[in-house]
C-alpha cells in the first residue's frame, strides 16, 4: 500500500518537474536548430514583476511594522482554512460543535483584543 | 461517553482541569495586563492570579493522583502524568515565589512573562500526559513557543535578544526534524496512538527498517535538541546565558524534564519493541552528553553558563538510564530517572534561586564575583555550597541519593561501560563546582565585607528548598515511593 501512495506523488513529483521544464527544453531545441529567431533586447530581458521594473536588491530591509500586520493577517488566514471544512459539514454536525467553533473564534477575538490593546494595529 | 463520528470517545473534561485552569489564569493575567491602565490595579495583581492559578491547579492534580482514564484517547491522566503535574506546578510555582523581586525588576512585560510562565507549565504537563503523537508534538510546541518570547524578556540586556533568536531558530530545525520523524514514524505503522504503534511493531518485522531508522534519527535529535543532548547543545550555554535567570532555571527544571518524560514515553512505550536498533544511539549521545558537557563546564567563567554545561552533563545520566529502559528494565530504570529528576530538580532550583538573589544584590553574574560571599552573606554562600554539592552527588544531600539509584538502576539493566564513564564524568564535575566554592570560601570579598540580607519570599523558598535537599538525602523513601508508584503506571 504504501510504496503505491508514494507512487502516485512520484508521478505529481515528475509532472511538476516536466511542466516548468518541458518549454524551456524545447525553445532551446528549437533555437539550435534555427526554426526560432533570437533578437534579445534590454526590455525583453528584464524580469517580469507586476509589469513594474525590478529595482535593487531582493535583500533589501523592509519596516518591522510589515511584519506585525502580516502575523495578524494570517491569524485569520488560519481561521478561515479551519472554519471552512466546519461550514461544509455543519448541518450534519452535533450542536456541540457550534460551540467549538464560537469558542475558537472567541479564542482568536481575544488575541485580536491583546493586539489592538498593545496597539500592534496602529501604524507608528 | 461521547459517540463522535462513530469512535466512542471518553470526553470527561474533569481530567484536563488543571491544565484548563492553568490557561484560564494565564489568559486572565495576560488580559489584565493589557487592560491595566483602565482597570487602575496594582502590580502585584498579575503575580497573584498566576499564583492562585497554580495553588489551584496543584490542588486538583492532587486530587486526581489515583486517577487512571484517557480523555478522548488523546490525554492519558495516570500516576506518571501526575507525578509530572505536581511536578512542573511545584517548578513554576516556587519559581514565582523565590524570583519575584528579580521579574519586577529585570523583567520586561511583567505581565505576559507570568502569563507564559503558566502556558509554558501547561506546554510541560501535557507532553507527559499526551498518548498520541501529534498531541505530544501540539504539546512541545506551547512549551518552546512560550520559552522562546520569555527568554527574550530580559530588560537592557543585549544578550536577550540573541539568546532568543538562536533559540527559535534552531529550535525550528529540531522541531522540523522530530516532526518528519514522527511521519516516518506514522508511515511505517499507519497510527499515532502510542498503544498502536507499539502493538504494529511488536507483531513482528515491518518491512519497512529504512524508514523506521530514519525516522528513530529524526526523532533522537529532535528530542536531542530540546534535552540539549551533544551534539545538538549548542543553543543551550548562548539562551541560558542571555535569558533571565528564573527563565534559565524553567529551562534546566521544566524544560529538560518534561523532554526526558517524553523519551520515556516514548522509548518506554511505542518505540520499547525496536530497542536494540534505538539503543546503541542513545548510548552514544549519552557518552557524548556526559563527557563534553563535564569537560566544557570546566572552563566557564558565568555561573550561568557554567549550569548550562552541568545540566547538559546531567541530562546525559539520563538519557543513559533510557537506554537502561530498553533492555528490559523499563519500571525498574524509569522510578531511577524520576526519582534522579526530582533530586536534580530541586537542587537546580535551590542554586538558582540562590544566584538570583545573588544577582539581585550585585547585578554579576561571573564566578569571579562570588569572592567572598561567605563573609558578606554566609547564608546565601552555604545554600549554594550545598546545591553545588549536591548537583555533584555529595552523600547526605540528595544528589547523592538520586545518583545512586539512578547508576545502579543502569548497571543492573548491564551497562557497566556506560555507568563507569558517568562516574568519572561526575567525579570531573566535582572539580568545576568546587571552583564557585573556592571563591565564596577562600578569598576575600573585593568591596569590603558589608553583609546584606535576603528578601523574606527569598529565606523561605531557599530554606524550603534546603531542608527538603537534606530530608530526601537522608531518608529518600517517599519520593523513591512516588516514582515508583509513576513508573508503575507506565509499565
Amino acid at each position: 500500500m504504501i510504496p503505491e501512495v508514494f507512487g502516485r506523488v512520484g508521478i505529481l513529483f515528475t509532472l511538476a518537474i516536466a511542466f516548468p521544464m518541458l518549454p524551456i527544453m524545447v525553445s532551446f531545441l528549437l533555437y539550435q536548430l534555427k526554426i526560432r529567431p533570437e533578437n534579445p533586447n534590454p526590455i525583453k530581458l528584464a524580469t517580469y514583476e507586476c509589469g513594474v521594473e525590478a529595482e535593487g536588491s531582493s535583500w533589501g530591509q523592509f519596516n518591522a511594522r510589515y511584519y506585525l500586520f502580516a502575523l495578524g493577517f494570517v491569524i485569520f488566514d488560519v481561521e478561515v482554512i479551519f472554519l471552512y471544512p466546519w461550514a461544509v459539514e455543519h448541518q450534519e454536525l452535533a450542536l456541540t460543535v457550534l460551540w467549538k467553533a464560537v469558542l475558537f473564534i472567541g479564542i482568536l477575538l481575544l488575541g485580536l483584543v491583546y493586539a489592538w490593546r498593545k496597539r500592534a494595529l496602529e501604524w507608528r | 461517553m461521547t459517540d463522535i463520528f462513530g469512535q466512542t470517545l471518553n470526553l470527561n473534561y474533569v481530567l484536563l482541569l488543571p491544565e484548563i485552569v492553568l490557561l484560564i489564569f494565564s489568559m486572565l493575567v495576560i488580559g489584565i495586563d493589557a487592560f491595566k491602565r483602565q482597570l487602575n490595579i496594582s502590580g502585584n495583581v498579575p503575580v497573584g492570579l498566576a499564583l492562585a492559578g497554580l495553588v489551584v491547579a496543584l490542588t486538583l492534580s492532587i486530587l486526581q493522583v489515583n486517577m487512571d482514564e484517557d480523555f478522548a484517547r488523546l490525554i492519558q491522566v495516570d500516576s506518571f502524568t501526575s507525578f509530572f503535574r505536581i511536578l512542573f506546578i511545584a517548578i513554576t510555582l516556587v519559581l514565582i515565589v523565590g524570583s519575584h523581586e528579580y521579574i519586577e525588576k529585570s523583567v520586561s512585560h511583567v505581565g505576559e512573562f507570568y502569563g507564559l510562565l503558566l502556558l509554558a507549565t501547561v506546554g510541560a504537563m501535557l507532553m507527559a500526559s499526551a498518548r498520541e503523537l501529534l498531541t505530544a508534538y501540539l504539546a512541545i510546541e506551547l512549551l518552546s513557543f512560550s520559552l522562546y518570547i520569555a527568554v527574550s524578556l530580559a530588560r537592557s540586556d543585549r544578550r536577550s535578544g540573541e539568546a532568543s533568536l538562536k533559540y527559535v531558530l534552531l529550535g525550528g530545525v529540531a522541531s522540523a526534524s522530530l516532526l518528519y520523524g514522527l511521519s516516518m514514524i506514522y508511515g511505517v505503522t499507519g497510527a499515532t496512538q502510542y498503544h498502536e504503534i507499539s502493538a504494529v511493531l511488536s507483531a513482528g518485522d515491518t518491512g519497512l527498517t529504512t524508514p523506521l531508522l530514519l525516522g528513530l534519527v529524526l526523532i533522537i535529535v529532535g528530542l536531542g535538541f530540546k534535552a540539549s543532548a551533544v551534539p545538538f547543545h549548542m543553543w543551550t550555554p548562548d539562551a541560558y546565558e542571555g535569558a533571565p535567570i528564573p527563565v534559565t532555571a524553567f529551562l534546566s527544571a521544566t524544560s529538560k524534564a518534561a523532554t526526558i518524560a517524553l523519551f520515556l514515553r516514548w522509548f518506554g512505550g511505542p518505540l520499547l519493541p525496536i530497542a536494540s536498533d534505538w539503543q546503541f544511539i542513545l548510548s552514544g549521545v549519552a557518552v557524548a552528553t556526559m563527557v563534553v558537557g563535564n569537560l566544557v563546564a570546566l572552563q566557564q567563567v558565568n555561573i550561568k553558563r557554567l549550569l548550562a554545561y552541568s545540566s547538559i552533563g546531567q541530562m546525559g545520566y539520563m538519557l543513559m538510564a533510557i537506554v537502561a529502559v530498553g533492555s528490559g528494565f523499563g519500571s525498574d530504570a524509569t522510578s531511577a530517572v524520576l526519582v534522579h529528576l526530582a533530586g536534580y530538580i530541586i537542587t537546580n532550583l535551590l542554586v538558582f534561586i540562590s544566584v538570583t538573589h545573588f544577582f539581585n544584590q550585585t547585578g554579576q553574574e561571573e564566578i569571579t564575583s562570588f569572592k567572598g560571599l561567605a563573609q558578606s552573606n554566609p547564608y546565601l554562600a552555604l545554600m549554594i555550597t550545598a546545591g553545588l554539592f549536591s548537583l555533584a552527588g555529595m552523600p547526605l544531600l540528595v544528589g547523592f541519593f538520586t545518583k545512586f539509584i539512578l547508576f545502579q538502576a543502569v548497571v543492573s539493566a548491564g551497562h557497566l561501560g556506560l555507568v563507569t564513564v558517568a562516574v568519572v564524568a561526575s567525579t570531573v564535575s566535582l572539580y568545576y563546582y568546587l571552583m564557585v566554592v573556592r571563591q565564596m570560601y577562600l578569598y576575600e570579598p573585593e568591596d569590603g565585607t558589608e553583609q546584606w540580607r535576603l528578601s523574606l519570599t527569598g529565606y523561605v523558598t531557599t530554606l524550603a528548598l534546603f531542608v527538603s535537599l537534606v530530608v530526601f538525602g537522608l531518608w529518600g523513601t517517599p519520593l523513591y515511593a512516588a516514582a515508583d508508584a509513576a513508573a508503575a503506571g507506565m509499565f
